[in-house]
């Protein structure tokens, strides 16, 4: 029996205690966007973030093509297999979904419905989609929360379900995709988007 | 009370235009919140994500059709179309249409069938003499056409779904919604759809067409040519249902083959993208890809909260003090499913499958035939006014007005309406092929 592991932030306890910090966390991180926006321009901080989206999302998807077609062809040629291809693949599709999110985020693309907020005059539709935004930002720290909380009972369990990597490491895109969101949307209400809908 | 206030508010957030996973995920984080559950609930739910493998489908797919979309196939694919159906009077609608739905079955139904082929379709039909809302309209409605042909992902999806709901129940001979059952069910309602919809478009157009029609030989003597140029396309579909049919591939696999095959043809063989554009199309497609996936999670949660509320069971208790017979399950059906395919995009409707099935069971209607209502009714409904999905990306795409998309799809969608009845009440369109195909 292995003695009960030691939480990495044990003091730091979910609910308001986490949320707080989380705040202090994101009001330092519009701070530093100001500051460098400030500095090098908007054009420039743009071009960068989407160059690095490019990068992160071909690395990922480029993993997965690897390692799935790889799997293909040793199924169907060498009648075998890799065990732990599979849930790399399916994890990183838990990753590509929450880097998709805040890319979505930053552009305004998510899926939703505009019928109303067409409807209403300019002032008005900024105002609300301002106020919705900070509503947004409100959910996901609430579900940084949740996430916090269930990374933490992960941790307890201590499950490895491939290549010795432990489950709260693997996914913990669900705690850092959670709080970049808050963050995300939180620059929504201080700097709407510019662009809306698919380029 | 306070459960329909919130719902109530939810609602209207919802249409004031806030992301519909923030929607969802907020509804389910306060659901658990009543039931005094944790939050913690919900992102166990989300982390579902990473525990299935058909889900890896849908980035893949999503790629492809983005590489294709970039690429020229769409000009190709409709070369290759019109040089088959030039002849006909009117045929640019036609050939709209079947290029579209070839697109769609090609993409696996991933949603960028509106904006892959728009640009190139939208300025031909206005050339031949459509007026834009009509082309509007009939691009709008194109965009879903292909749900019914393999190897279409929502097909797939059905399929996983209610498999997994209808595990260990015995069912009557025919009626298990395994997926090769289900391509085949498809084909003859998927065409019936593009036909009943040509013949409307091409009484339209009658006699507005500005151009002269192809004459049947040119037409014919370019079939070749353009067969030809699209030697490396023509052949994908017959790869993968080849291998899924042949057993040699699971469909997640062929979604894999999908991605690198388009990746090889369209950036090494025909060089229609330069390599350094591929991260950027990476990039683009992964952020419908985290869309739609980010519904898909914050659903898993809300349907959980459904499922342990024993939410189906209630719907059946009530449904069953007014529906008395087959055919009026299935005309409540058709309402329920345009109002879910008018709300959601069609991986969040798939929530409503596990509700459906044991109701559906309950009134002998059959899985497979189920599946081709259901995807039916969603193409429907992503039409249907205020919501309706294609209304949105086509309001994007061509940037019009959503609701000038509303009064342009409008007649399009009351021709499918007529055509829904048929699928819906003749269950052989459906199931005689599968039949004599002799799938056990």
């Amino acid at each position: 029996m292995t003695p009960e592991p030691k939480l990495p932030l044990e003091g730091l306890h979910p609910g308001a205690m986490f949320l707080a910090t989380l705040a202090a966390g994101v009001a330092v991180g519009i701070l530093i966007h100001a500051l460098l926006v400030r500095r090098f321009g908007d054009d420039r901080i743009d071009r960068w973030t989407r160059a690095g989206e490019g990068i992160l999302f071909s690395l990922f998807l480029a993993v997965m093509l690897l390692l799935s077609f790889a799997q293909v062809l040793l199924r169907n040629f060498f009648n075998s297999g890799v065990l732990w291809f599979d849930p790399v693949v399916r994890t990183l599709v838990l990753w590509i979904a929450f880097l998709g999110a805040l890319v979505a985020t930053s552009y305004a693309r998510h899926l939703h419905v505009d019928v109303v907020r067409r409807m209403l005059p300019e002032r008005t539709r900024q105002r609300v989609g301002r106020l919705l935004s900070l509503l947004c930002a409100g959910v996901c720290a609430w579900m940084s929360n949740g996430a916090y909380i269930y990374l933490r009972e992960e941790y307890l369990h201590g499950t490895r379900p491939f290549l010795g990597i432990p489950t709260w490491v693997n996914q913990s895109i669900l705690l850092w995709g959670f709080i970049l969101l808050t963050y995300r949307f939180m620059i929504q209400v201080i700097w709407p988007a510019r662009v809306e809908g698919p380029a | 009370m306070i459960g329909w206030i919130v719902g109530l508010i939810l609602l209207g957030i919802a249409l004031l235009g806030t992301p519909l996973f923030i929607v969802l995920g907020g509804g389910a984080l306060f659901a658990f919140l009543r039931q005094g559950i944790s939050s913690s609930a919900v992102i166990t739910e989300m982390s579902r994500l990473a525990s299935s493998s058909i889900l890896i489908a849908i980035p893949m797919f999503t790629f492809a059709g983005y590489l294709f979309a970039e690429s020229k196939t769409p000009e190709r694919l409709v070369r290759l179309t019109s040089s088959m159906f030039g002849w006909i009077p009117g045929s640019l609608a036609l050939v709209a249409m079947v290029a579209c739905a070839i697109f769609t079955a090609f993409t696996g139904g991933s949603g960028v069938t509106i904006v892959a082929m728009g640009g190139l379709l939208m300025p031909a039909l206005m050339r031949e003499g459509f007026n834009q809302r009509y082309s509007l309209g009939l691009l709008t409605t194109s965009g879903s056409l292909g749900f019914l042909f393999p190897p279409s992902l929502p097909l797939i999806l059905y399929s996983y779904v209610a498999s997994q709901s209808v595990s260990g129940l015995v069912l009557p001979a025919g009626s298990a919604p395994e997926i090769d059952r289900l391509f085949l069910a498809g084909l003859i309602p998927g065409i019936f759809l593009i036909a009943v919809l040509s013949a409307y478009a091409m009484r339209e157009s009658g006699g507005k067409s500005k151009t002269r029609r192809v004459p049947f030989r040119e037409g014919l003597k370019d079939i070749l040519p353009s067969l030809k140029s699209a030697a490396w396309e023509v052949p994908l579909p017959f790869i993968i249902l080849g291998g899924i049919y042949g057993g040699k591939m699971t469909v997640t696999e062929a979604a894999t083959v999908t991605a690198i095959y388009a990746l090889i043809v369209e950036v090494a063989i025909y060089r229609d993208i330069p390599w350094r554009k591929v991260p950027a199309i990476a990039a683009e497609s992964m952020t419908l890809v985290g869309a739609i996936l980010m519904i898909l999670g914050a659903a898993f949660g809300l349907t959980n909260f459904l499922i342990d509320a024993e939410v189906p069971g209630k719907i059946l208790d009530w449904v069953r003090g007014f529906i008395t017979n087959r055919y009026s399950f299935l005309f409540a059906l058709n309402i329920l499913l345009l109002i879910v395919g008018s709300l959601m995009e069609i991986f969040s409707a798939m929530i409503v499958v596990p509700l459906i099935i044991p109701i559906a069971l309950e009134y002998d209607v059959n899985l497979v035939h189920l599946g081709i209502i259901f995807l039916t009714n969603l193409e429907i409904g992503f039409l249907t006014p205020p919501f309706g999905l294609n209304l949105f990306i086509s309001s994007f795409r061509f940037g019009r007005p959503v609701t000038e998309v509303y009064r342009a799809a409008l007649p399009f969608l009351l021709v499918l309406l007529l055509a829904l009845m048929v699928v819906t009440y003749w269950p052989d369109m459906s199931l005689w092929l599968p039949r004599i195909a002799g799938t056990p």
